[in-house]
């Protein structure tokens, strides 16, 4: 790797040393575990369903744009004046494989679901690979080890509670639950060291 | 074997000599890299001391490699730097000067 590489590098590394981003996505992840929660929860053909329904057209972009507020306005108080701001450059897509390999394997099980009823018990583990198949994803941009620990944790999450059988709302409910607490806790224990190490910068004149 | 030798190592002669400054070098690498950086992320980043970075921030910006913009974040002064059209050739420029005289050595 060349130093402008390790300069990008560092500029994708530094969008995650807070923290914050994390404990948005955890946050994000808890909101859609407490919808399920909700849909296991409520009778199934009762007005509050139908309405729980709808909602979910609002409640993942609506629940995106909040944490992406929220992320901002806590960078722009906590982070900026410490360590400074970095825009980074065009993002750049995912590579080709990785995308296929998501799609296909997303594609498969669902068509496995189709053809036999009984492999939705196996939805909390496709969530788990899902968001493991995301951590690498961002591990290998960022090369932090500690996203490579939440792929695992994923994975292994996704898998026990699927083999636990919970039935599928509740087993959803709890894997979002689950995941959102790791990433959410992984992100204020980052955010704790992010604080120790980096104290605010007193005089922020530069001239 | 000498006429070549020669030739490589006036080839070094030729590099942008605002670029190939140590500390300047850190920024352009930097800012090549990102879309724009406060100057806290790029002090932070060389390990430069304020009056340093501003100083060679200037230069930089002297030469129409750097844009700099001072606003303000609130009441926190923001100095937003980025760099220029003519600062990405002259760094695409140092960099194929130097990788090339790199593989000669």
């Amino acid at each position: 790797m060349n130093a402008l590489d390790k300069a990008k590098q560092r500029s994708f590394q530094y969008w995650f040393e807070d923290g914050l981003n994390e404990m948005g996505i955890g946050c994000l992840l808890i909101l859609l575990g407490f919808y399920f929660y909700l849909g296991a929860v409520l009778p199934q053909n009762g007005i509050l369903r139908t309405i729980l329904d709808i909602s979910l057209l609002l409640v993942i972009p609506g629940g995106a744009w909040l944490v992406s507020r929220g992320v901002k306005y806590f960078k722009e108080k906590i982070t900026y004046p410490r360590t400074g701001y970095v825009a980074l450059a065009q993002k750049r897509r995912a590579p080709l494989w990785l995308a296929g390999g998501i799609s296909g394997l997303a594609g498969a099980f669902f068509a496995a679901i189709v053809i036999q009823g009984n492999l939705l018990q196996w939805i909390p583990a496709l969530t788990g690979i899902i968001f493991c198949l995301v951590f690498v994803f961002i591990a290998a941009r960022v090369n932090l080890l500690r996203f490579f620990i939440l792929a695992s944790i994923s994975l292994a999450i996704g898998i026990a509670i699927s083999m636990g059988d919970f039935g599928l709302s509740e087993g959803t409910c709890a894997v979002y639950f689950s995941l959102g607490l790791v990433v959410l806790v992984s992100g204020a224990c980052n955010l704790v060291k992010y604080l120790r190490q980096t104290p605010a910068v007193k005089d922020p004149s530069h001239e | 074997m000498n006429e070549k030798a020669g030739d490589i190592a006036r080839s070094l002669a030729e590099v942008d000599r605002l670029i190939h400054e140590p500390a300047r070098l850190m920024i352009m690498t930097i800012l090549s890299a990102v879309e724009s950086a406060d100057f806290i992320y790029l002090q932070r980043e060389t390990g430069l001391s304020k009056g340093n970075l501003s100083s060679h921030l200037s230069r930089l910006e002297e030469a129409n490699y750097v844009k700099i913009e001072k606003t303000y974040r609130g009441k926190i002064p923001l100095t937003l730097c980025s760099l220029t059209t003519s600062g990405q050739l002259a760094f695409q420029n140092y960099r194929e000067k130097i990788m090339r005289f790199m593989e000669n050595v």
